[in-house]
């Protein structure tokens, strides 16, 4: 199994903002395979992103920054983003955070919604999120292989 | 019951960020007198935090609880607040109600956060013991209402 071309689109219609194609896309993600694929991309290109925006130098306090921007943005994000697990799993890319008891539905929440955070403040050109969307892709079918 | 000069000196030396001194003035408050210096402590961040947000906003409000804690995670992990508990503190101090919280959750978040508000706006004695007269009256009216 590996990430298809159509599920690259898809996340890429997400990050660069185009609600509307992104969710028609979505759509057509049918079987259960073609979810598990598009489900590794998304947590790859959370990883990359995570490991672009913070890396082994930060410290704690950029990432409750980051997570309290991120829930500050509207009251529907304050509630669906619980602070402490949203830290923990941006922590767990690049420490030995355990996450383990983080339930999968709320992991695969928090990684859509905490994602197109991440990739703003990167503020990508379309080259640039072609690019990151690659380096995403490759570790999501080293994964899946 | 209403407030002790006790109550408001164990607030005093909290606001004034002596912890050497506080410890062992709330631990002499005793089973009974806890309660009233909690509803003090409640009066005072009450105060302080409309103060600090005459207008109430959820982004504020999360943003300065996180803000609390980033300072407080320089001193280590054990010093961090539960941010939901802390946010939910500051809404009921500016009026919005919400789900209690769980006591012991709730007094760290009350005292990080008199803590922070008291660092930044209180800047003399004479504003110290302002708000401690007007925290004791505020304290006081929520206290004969409970005794009704």
């Amino acid at each position: 199994m590996a990430v298809s071309d159509a599920q690259v689109a898809t996340l890429r219609a997400q990050l660069a903002g185009r609600v509307d194609e992104h969710l028609h896309l979505l759509g057509q993600i049918e079987s259960a395979p073609d979810r598990q694929a598009y489900s590794a991309l998304v947590v790859a290109s959370f990883c990359e992103a995570v490991e672009r925006r913070f890396g082994q130098d930060s410290d704690a306090s950029e990432v409750v920054d980051f997570v309290a921007d991120v829930r500050a943005t509207s009251e529907a994000a304050t509630r669906k983003i619980d602070p402490r697990t949203a830290e923990r799993l941006i922590k767990a890319v690049y420490t030995d955070e355990d996450v383990s008891d983080v339930g999968a539905d709320q992991k695969k929440d928090l990684y859509v919604l905490l994602l197109p955070a991440l990739i703003g403040d990167e503020q990508f050109s379309g080259a640039e999120l072609d690019e990151f969307l690659g380096h995403s892709r490759h570790l999501a079918d080293q994964w899946l292989s | 019951m209403p407030v002790t000069d006790a109550q408001v000196l164990a607030l005093r030396a909290l606001l004034n960020h002596a912890a050497d001194e506080m410890a062992p003035l709330a631990y002499q408050l005793g089973d009974v007198e806890i309660p009233g210096y909690l509803h003090l402590a409640d009066a005072a961040l009450s105060l302080l935090a409309c103060r600090r947000f005459p207008r109430y906003s959820n982004a504020d409000v999360v943003r300065y609880v996180a803000s609390v804690r980033r300072d407080r995670l320089a001193d280590g992990d054990a010093y961090d607040i539960d941010p939901l508990v802390g946010e939910n503190v500051m809404r009921s101090s500016l009026g919005i109600s919400g789900p209690p919280q769980p006591p012991g959750e709730r007094l760290q978040a009350v005292v990080a956060l008199l803590g922070a508000l008291s660092a930044s706006e209180l800047h003399t004695a004479t504003e110290l013991d302002e708000l401690l007269r007007d925290a004791q009256a505020l304290a006081d009216r929520w206290l004969a209402q409970l005794d009704m």
